[in-house]
């Protein structure tokens, strides 16, 4: 590839006028959100809050003089803010020792499941919390679990020494509703139920992410056979596609989350890079951290798999300590408590 | 005291980054996401955070910096959560051609980390140097993922 093809193929992305409309007139409809020490504030009550952060709290100097542009600044932590959030959904601005819910968390707790013909409700998901530190000049922020477990990487694909693309894992969806009588317990599918699940997703065409990355290197040859154009190449690749498939030669893993039963597809020439798993992890400003109990653990597995009924939930605690490090080299700690309510409500408290 | 600029009003500030910012962001998040519905989530969600929580810019290039690097890193939330695949099919729907569609699969399929610098850097004209801060990562190691990027993309640089 020449670097002006490069050029143009990205150069030929524009955004619909339609969907910039669509974009800004969404903003319009919604009031911005005041930050916790803006400039949106009189200078005398940020002044005022500074101050008292950097002589009660931190002991940090928070207003500095910049010997090079000879003027006073306002520092990187006037900027600082924490937030929280579970499950991708709405984010909370964390308040200084204020005890706050995490809206949207009870749910993701339990899986409903049949035990001996009855409806229960198991302690079942893993995630607990996903945590962004925001602000400017932040260098680095670096969090330390007590309990928790940290999930960090996302991979699951790579490249071969000649940078061709090889695939290595896939994770394919399967509805339980439609699949549960096909196994003798969808919760530990055997492999033998897991490839006649696949086979029949293959015989509707349902995989098409799948062909994408097996069908890959064959992809990229009918690409490269010049006299073929296009809707012939697409074509040759649907008949590809409708190969039989000997799911046999794969790692199969199925894993039920909420109602849909996740199989992954391993390949085991290449298998995935695992994701790093640490109790440390330093990540960037606006990078979402997710993390979730270890059940692993001796300290989760007394609590994995039970009802929900059993369960003393108030007991799963944990406490993350964030370490925030300016460019400047200047660090803020704080610790965010995690704990659960006894309905299940992820409930946060952020000391600094 | 340096005061940052700020528009006098926010409502007229986000119609000037919205028209300006846009394709730039665009680009980013579908070349990450290789979904044209994901990448349009994507810039719809950078600059609805920009609206809300975005920063008093002292300058074009720290609005501009900002931008991208929250939409990247909405992209990686969206990429971790996702089960949905590359899927530039919709392409044909904003006005790109076969060529192009050939090109941005083979762009698309690189892994994020050399996605963003080949960008940033070839299409956005920034620097090594000016790429590291945005990334927060070293100079050194932009060059290294540019320079494996373009060994992956088979790109040959320059007039060749």
């Amino acid at each position: 590839m020449k670097e002006q093809d490069f050029v143009n193929a990205i150069n030929q992305i524009h955004v619909d006028p339609a969907l910039e409309d669509k974009i800004i007139a969404k903003c319009k409809a919604m009031k911005p959100q005041k930050k916790a020490l803006s400039f949106r504030r009189p200078i005398i009550t940020a002044a005022a809050c500074l101050v008292a952060i950097a002589l009660v709290i931190t002991g940090i100097p928070v207003v500095y003089h910049n010997i090079h542009t000879g003027t006073t600044e306002i520092a990187w932590i006037d900027t600082l803010s924490f937030k929280v959030s579970a499950g991708g959904k709405e984010t909370l601005s964390l308040e200084e020792n204020m005890e706050m819910l995490v809206p949207n968390s009870s749910s993701l707790l339990f899986t409903e499941k049949i035990v001996d013909g009855e409806k229960v409700e198991i302690l079942d998901a893993m995630i607990a919390a996903d945590f962004i530190v925001s602000g400017q000049e932040i260098k680095s922020v670096t969090y330390t679990a007590g309990n928790g477990v940290l999930f960090s990487e996302f991979n699951s694909y790579d490249h071969d020494e000649d940078g061709n693309y090889i695939w290595s894992s896939y994770s394919a969806e399967a509805p339980i509703e439609k699949y549960a009588t096909w196994c003798e317990d969808i919760y530990s599918p055997t492999k033998e139920e897991m490839v006649r699940i696949l086979n029949d997703m293959h015989s509707r065409q349902e995989l098409t992410g799948f062909y994408n990355r097996i069908y890959n290197a064959d992809r990229a040859e009918m690409d490269g056979k010049n006299n073929y154009v296009k809707q012939k190449i697409y074509e040759k690749f649907q008949e590809k596609c409708r190969e039989p498939i000997d799911f046999n030669q794969f790692v199969l893993t199925g894993e039920v989350i909420r109602d849909r039963l996740i199989i992954e597809i391993v390949n085991p020439e290449h298998p995935p890079k695992k994701p790093v798993q640490a109790k440390t992890i330093t990540a960037s400003a606006d990078d979402t951290v997710s993390w979730y109990i270890d059940f692993s653990s001796d300290y989760g597995k007394q609590f994995f798999g039970q009802r929900k009924e059993d369960l003393d939930l108030t007991k799963i605690s944990d406490a993350v300590t964030v370490l925030v490090e300016s460019t400047t080299g200047e660090t803020v700690t704080g610790t965010i408590y995690v704990n659960f309510t006894a309905e299940g409500k992820l409930k946060v408290r952020l000391s600094i | 005291m340096q005061r940052p600029v700020r528009p006098a009003d926010r409502a007229d500030d986000i119609e000037f980054v919205v028209r300006k910012y846009s394709d730039t962001v665009y680009r980013i998040c579908l070349v990450i996401l290789g979904n044209v519905e994901d990448a349009e989530d994507a810039l719809q969600e950078t600059m609805l955070r920009y609206y809300k929580k975005g920063p008093e810019a002292t300058d074009e290039q720290h609005r501009k910096s900002w931008l991208i690097r929250v939409a990247s890193n909405i992209c990686r939330d969206i990429l971790r959560r996702r089960h949905n695949d590359l899927n530039l099919d919709d392409c044909f729907n904003i006005g790109i051609t076969d060529e192009t569609i050939d090109v941005l699969h083979q762009i698309v399929q690189l892994p994020e980390m050399y996605k963003l610098p080949l960008i940033l850097y070839h299409i956005e004209g920034y620097k090594t140097e000016e790429i590291s801060k945005i990334l927060h990562v070293s100079s050194a190691v932009v060059r290294k993922r540019l320079q494996k990027g373009r060994v992956m993309l088979k790109l040959k640089y320059g007039k060749e």
